[in-house]
């Protein structure tokens, strides 16, 4: 814990060469080479950096050079850090247009496809926030209510409902954290990859091809292999290389 | 004698008719592989040459020269012969009783057939080795993978003076074949095999690159030479001088064969990638432009350039999918091969012609295509780079929108939007999700969740509840409650009294009545107190629910609020 508040502290700090880096790779990008805007986003991924314009440019120029996969990867992870950028969702929006398999699920119950749109449009961070923020407004009126400071009938009231929300509220981050430490994704970043039955060549045979920007999850890995599953249920070995986990 | 004048006269007539014969022969019926066999179809009193479907010999025997027309007349005792002869040199393929067919031959309109002829074919005496002349079939490899350049040289190894005549290619078959160097001279130096000298020259140097079938054998290369052979001299005889022998030397025709090897096809390691089109070799690509920037209906070249070296031209490049703004025209295809090289080493270069329809920026995306690299035996994946070319309106699209009428603003195309070049905050990956600050207001939101015990924990005391503010706000709440009363005055002093005892006392109840208070403050009150208080309470119920105590409907109030004073005085001992 100790550790954890020092790395909090100093941690968020980003070097200068960050913001170089990013500056760089942005000339890049508006003198259309590509290339280099992605390498010099890349590096900031590599020494441990991210943030969703980061995602959002490295995206773009991914998506400029045609690796749809990629693209759609770093529109996803930016997604995850900004879920109401208007401009990613609409890069998102026209790079999964160019998706080449098309994998559609039933619409679900109303009520499950509500309770969906709340849970993607806030981080996990701001779920959190919002629930620390109401348990300490909790915490501020019930000690009220325990001095006596107030006497409201409609504040007694309003604590049950203010417990509720808070309740709610860590429940949805609960369930966010649950999701992101278990469920597992990644994209294909690759064109006509093979699923095979097993995780090695040899007499396994070819189960299905996906192509890139498919999101499937990621169940097991075995060296070299990883097993996916796509959201029709589709199960296979695919290499390691072809995808990029989110 | 009439008779016989007769007779030849018959015979003069008819002669021709079952005279014209076909025979077929060979000079010997016993040869060895080296030996040139001539062939003859001969056909007495013809009157045209024979033709004959001699391709019906090749199974076993290669035609080595032929055919050469000869006519033969002849006197004899007055009876002419004609025969007319078509000469072949043939060689056996092969060791063992050959045989050659009967062959189909015509004359004219006429047809026969030969009989079938059986040759025996020795193996040669000498081993290749032993002969002072052998063709030897370089590869430099013995196994390869489909598509893989096997560099095939014929060589011929000679030491006497040999002469070779023009050589037929053989067929390659299982391969597709690429010839490399072809000499019109054969040039010839001298090299030392296995301690003998021999003089050698490349007669023929071919890239072969396996395709798929299902024999891959190097064929034998046969060459007819001549071997030009001292005389043995056979007579010593001083007119025969050996002086003249240099001048009259026989020369051998033998036909010398090459070896046959076979080829191994490895397979291709596993994980054959989908776009695989047959690329084998070491190749990098590249696409380009011939222009910068076009307008609407004005073409461009699109070229697409793959160097390198394996088997061009037994591939494809795999279906370009261009954008739906350009209209494609189907590629022309170029190889330019380069020159004095072992490996078959050039440029393909495909020219696409497409025309814009849309004005806009369109992307013609990147162009790839796997090939096997059979040095590392690996797979590789070359890509071109995304060309982007901005398209600019045409004149005729300039003219077009004169018209003052609103529309609907165009949608031309959709693409993706800007970059940030702004950005916020920084933030380390794999982060905790609570920060700090959100650790803190949990920290703080706790606290306050325990802040009354804790305080009354730390500082001693029990601090003032919701509870503890009742009571002590009993009496002021209820005077004024009197002070403020509306209505009864009876009604609101008895009231106020029992919320009163509620407050101060902590009841739960909120049905009091005379009796219950009585047994309530009996704790606190002396004998006589309790009795006026009493008597107060029964007097407020009178007064509400009957006439008793009018008179003192004024001063109920007042006297409620001393007597509250009094109670509270009371209880609070």
């Amino acid at each position: 814990m100790k550790y954890c508040v020092i790395f909090l502290l100093f941690g968020t700090i980003p070097a200068q060469e960050i913001n170089l880096l990013f500056d760089y790779g942005n000339q890049a990008f508006i003198n259309g080479q590509y290339g280099d805007a992605i390498h010099s986003f890349e590096t900031i991924l590599d020494r441990g950096w991210e943030n969703g314009d980061l995602y959002y440019n490295l995206g773009n120029a991914y998506f400029r050079s045609h690796e749809i996969g990629q693209a759609i990867w770093a529109y996803n992870k930016g997604i995850e850090l900004f879920p109401r950028d208007i401009d990613l969702l609409q890069n998102l929006d026209i790079v999964n247009s160019r998706i080449l398999d098309r994998l559609a699920l039933p619409e679900p119950f109303f009520l499950l496809r509500l309770y969906r749109e709340l849970k993607y449009t806030f981080t996990i961070q701001e779920f959190v926030l919002l629930g620390s923020l109401l348990l300490f407004l909790e915490a501020l009126l019930f000690m009220n209510f325990q001095f006596a400071w107030i006497r409201n009938i409609v504040v007694r009231k309003f604590i049950g409902i203010l417990a509720i929300v808070a309740m709610v509220v860590h429940g949805i981050a609960l369930d966010k954290f649950i999701q992101q430490k278990n469920a597992h994704q990644g994209i294909i970043i690759d064109n006509g990859v093979e699923a095979y039955s097993g995780p090695f060549y040899g007499e396994n045979t070819v189960l299905f091809r996906i192509n890139e920007g498919t999101v499937a999850d990621l169940r097991q890995s075995q060296e070299g292999w990883v097993e996916i599953i796509l959201i029709d249920g589709k199960t296979g070995w695919i290499p390691t290389d072809t995808m990029r986990p989110l | 004698m009439r008779l016989c004048n007769h007779f030849i006269l018959v015979f003069a007539i008819f002669t021709p008719a079952w005279a014209l014969q076909v025979t077929a022969s060979v000079d010997r019926s016993r040869c060895t592989i080296n030996d040139l066999i001539t062939f003859k179809i001969e056909a007495e009193d013809a009157s045209s040459f024979p033709t004959a479907e001699i391709q019906a010999l090749s199974k076993d025997f290669s035609i080595i020269s032929g055919p050469s027309q000869q006519t033969n007349m002849q006197w004899i005792n007055g009876t002419m012969t004609n025969s007319r002869t078509m000469t072949w040199s043939i060689a056996p393929k092969r060791e063992g009783n050959l045989r050659i067919p009967s062959l189909t031959v015509k004359v004219g309109r006429k047809v026969f057939k030969t009989k079938p002829l059986q040759i025996q074919v020795v193996s040669s005496d000498q081993s290749n080795n032993d002969l002072n002349v052998f063709i030897i079939a370089e590869i430099d490899k013995d196994e390869a993978f489909l598509g893989e350049q096997i560099t095939l040289t014929y060589k011929l190894y000679k030491q006497a003076n040999v002469s070779i005549e023009p050589f037929q290619l053989p067929e390659f078959t299982g391969f597709w074949a690429e010839e490399l160097y072809r000499p019109r001279q054969v040039s010839f130096k001298n090299v030392s095999r296995s301690g003998v000298r021999y003089q050698v020259g490349t007669l023929y140097q071919v890239a072969l690159f396996p395709i798929p079938g299902d024999k891959y054998v190097i064929p034998s290369l046969m060459v007819q030479s001549k071997i030009v052979s001292k005389r043995s001299k056979r007579r010593r005889d001083p007119f025969f001088d050996p002086f003249f022998d240099t001048f009259f030397t026989e020369t051998v025709t033998k036909v010398i064969h090459s070896p046959e090897k076979e080829i191994t096809i490895k397979p291709y390691p596993d994980y054959r990638p989908f776009d695989f089109t047959g690329a084998v070799g070491q190749f990098t690509i590249d696409a380009s432009t011939d222009r910068d920037s076009t307008n609407v209906n004005e073409g461009l070249t699109y070229t697409i350039n793959l160097k390198g070296t394996g088997n061009m031209g037994l591939f494809t490049l795999p279906d370009i999918k261009f954008p739906n703004q350009l209209e494609a025209f189907s590629p022309t295809e170029k190889f330019k091969k380069d020159v004095f090289r072992d490996a078959l080493t050039g440029t393909m270069s495909w020219e696409y012609i497409l025309i814009p329809r849309l004005a806009g920026s369109v992307a013609i995306p990147p162009v790839k295509i796997s090939y096997f690299d059979p040095q590392s035996e690996t797979w590789k994946r070359i890509k071109t780079d995304a060309v982007t070319i901005p398209i600019l309106p045409g004149r005729e699209a300039l003219v077009m929108g004169s018209g003052f009428s609103k529309r609907e603003v165009e949608l031309l195309g959709r693409d993706i939007r800007f970059i940030h070049t702004e950005t916020t905050q920084w933030k380390r990956i794999n982060a905790p999700a609570a920060s700090l600050w959100i650790l803190s207001i949990y920290g703080m939101a706790i606290l306050f969740f325990f802040a009354p015990p804790l305080v009354g924990r730390v500082l001693g005391y029990r601090v003032q509840t919701a509870a503890d503010r009742q009571v002590r706000g009993a009496l002021k709440k209820a005077c004024r409650n009197l002070k403020a009363g509306a209505g009864d005055p009876f009604d609101v002093a008895s009231s106020t009294v029992y919320e009163y005892l509620q407050d101060r006392l902590q009841l739960a109840t909120h049905n009091l009545y005379p009796a219950m208070a009585e047994e309530l403050l009996s704790k606190y009150l002396a004998k006589n107190e309790l009795i006026t208080i009493l008597d107060h309470l029964k007097t407020c119920d009178a007064g509400r629910f009957g006439p008793d105590g009018v008179d003192r409907e004024s001063t109920i109030i007042d006297e409620t609020i001393i007597l509250l004073k009094t109670l509270d005085r009371e209880i609070g001992k």
